[in-house]
């Protein structure tokens, strides 16, 4: 798996929603070397971040995005609040976009 | 605006996630989500012995007794399965053994709730309900933080390192368990304070006024402010809802034991209001999906599975309702109102209070049908619910419609342009 995306938002409802979004985009794409989940935001822990390379957070918890994001970065995974608009518009192509964003940390790779 | 969310974000949500983030909110929080699962189940058999058409209950009143036993040890249970969900979350936080904590609490909880009976001492079971959830969420509190003052300063028995660990985890805990039963048998058994009726006391005014039309009704207006800045209003507020919780429970008990019911404002309560969500944006959905602007169209069409069982957040985000003066009046009217409605259809008794426990996703209609414990008249008032949504939001979504077709073409091709972007970064 090229890249593994987690979702997470206050009951992992909602971010559900977008997850499925993303996965047709991949899907139509024909990526199947990334892989997109979404969970509760109780979830996350230490042992559960570190499988993944990109954590998103729903813009509503980002008041929890402080806390996620300290612990994102003891293990050097890329984290973010999913802009408003993308998520608003379940816009499943820009979300992944924004992850790869992320874990490229503004360098400039083809994903 | 940009003031407004600021106001939100770096003040006012603060203020509330300190409250509601701190070590013993989050347990007290993720304990009382352990006893969900229960009390659906319990409100599965609740609804199967009460359900109110003559003909079952004439039918089922012979099973009736044996319907209400999955209940009673699920509802007038609360109180102890908290107690356990709550000081297992609490410890593991705190990186103790979850489930010798739990235990150690348990028992804290079941001196707490011995009562004297003539010269005997027995456990008052009555308390082990919701009449104990506020003492199961004290005595949590005070059994792990004693275990873990303990273990910080060392005051424990400590097995040479070749014993096995959960042999040594076990004599650990003889010493903070000792103390935590004598500090509880004395203030309840040798003192005599009756700790459960002192604590409900302690909580009776919070209970109270979040249980009067302008309790609830505050409470849904910072809950809409939060939404209205984007800030998920109910995971910040939280706090409230042991005490939504515990008046759930309190309704139930209340209905197998034949009594009238109590509590308007109990868990489930402001799902009658969500018509599709928090805001009652159902509507809104519909209309956006005969708009006459394609992207609204669009939107209506991403939004509307989720809508119907009730999750916002594309409204929300989407339309949005965030910081957009024109939606976020009907999202904060639609709550009041609804809020307003809803508090005095049931003070009245015209549709029954909430008494079952319905998951949040359940669809409009079938919620209030469900929460009410199938009360036919809750069905239709939530169809009136829908019509009243309907009213507030068709102004304000022909202003946004106007709006968005104003702006015309540049709107629309910036946002094509957005949506083709390249996937690299």
């Amino acid at each position: 798996m090229r890249l593994k995306i987690l979702l997470a938002c206050i009951a992992g409802m909602s971010t559900g929603l977008l997850v499925e979004r993303m996965n047709e985009s991949l899907i139509k794409k024909g990526r199947n070397d990334i892989s997109v989940q979404a969970v509760s935001m109780d979830k996350l822990d230490k042992d559960f971040v570190q499988q993944y390379d990109v954590v998103l957070i729903g813009p509503q918890a980002r008041f929890k995005a402080p806390a996620i994001q300290k612990m994102c970065a003891e293990f050097n995974i890329h984290s973010g609040v999913i802009p408003m608009d993308i998520y608003g518009n379940l816009d499943g192509e820009r979300a992944i976009a924004f992850a790869f964003q992320l874990s490229n940390d503004g360098e400039n790779h083809e994903p | 605006m940009d003031r407004l969310m600021r106001l939100f974000d770096d003040r006012i949500t603060p203020f509330l996630v300190k409250i509601g983030e701190n070590r013993y909110m989050i347990g007290v929080k993720d304990g009382m989500i352990v006893t969900i699962p229960f009390t659906i189940i319990g409100s599965l058999f609740l609804i199967i012995a009460y359900f109110p058409v003559k003909a079952w209950t004439d039918f089922i009143q012979p099973y009736q007794a044996v319907l209400t036993v999955p209940v009673s040890v699920t509802f007038d249970m609360l109180g102890v399965i908290a107690v356990i969900g709550i000081s297992y979350h609490l410890a593991k936080n705190y990186g103790l053994d979850p489930i010798l904590s739990a235990i150690l609490s348990l028992i804290a909880f079941l001196i707490v709730q011995t009562g004297k009976v003539g010269q005997e001492y027995t456990l008052t079971i009555d308390n082990f309900g919701t009449k104990g959830i506020f003492a199961a969420i004290i005595v949590a509190i005070i059994s792990v933080e004693i275990l873990r003052f303990m273990l910080k300063r060392n005051w424990v028995i400590r097995m040479p390192a070749s014993v096995p660990a959960t042999i040594s985890k076990s004599f650990e805990l003889l010493t903070p368990l000792a103390v935590v039963i004598m500090f509880f048998w004395l203030i309840r058994v040798v003192i005599g304070i009756d700790i459960n009726h002192v604590l409900n006391l302690l909580f009776s005014p919070l209970v109270f006024s979040l249980n009067t039309l302008w309790g609830i009704l505050l409470f849904m207006l910072l809950r809409s402010l939060l939404w209205c800045v984007g800030i998920h209003g109910a995971a910040v507020l939280s706090v409230a809802d042991p005490i939504f919780l515990q008046m759930l429970g309190a309704n139930t008990s209340a209905v197998t034991h034949g009594d009238p019911v109590p509590f308007i404002t109990a868990a489930g309560f402001m799902n009658y209001v969500f018509i599709g969500g928090g805001g009652a944006t159902l509507m809104l959905v519909v209309f956006m999906l005969f708009s006459k602007d394609k992207g609204l169209r669009t939107l209506g069409k991403l939004c509307l599975p989720g809508s119907i069982f009730e999750i916002n957040e594309p409204v929300v985000f989407g339309v949005p309702v965030v910081l957009n003066p024109i939606m976020m009046i009907p999202y904060i009217l639609g709550n009041i109102i609804l809020t307003f409605t809803t508090y005095l259809v049931m003070y009245f008794g015209l549709i029954g209070k909430p008494v079952v426990n319905v998951p949040f996703t359940m669809p409009p209609i079938l919620m209030q049908y469900l929460s009410s414990g199938g009360d036919w008249r809750a069905a239709v008032y939530g169809v009136i619910e829908i019509i009243i949504s309907a009213v507030i939001y068709y102004p304000f979504f022909k202003a946004l419609e106007k709006q968005r077709l104003n702006q015309g073409q540049q709107g629309g091709e910036q946002h094509e342009s957005d949506l083709t972007q390249p996937m690299n970064g």
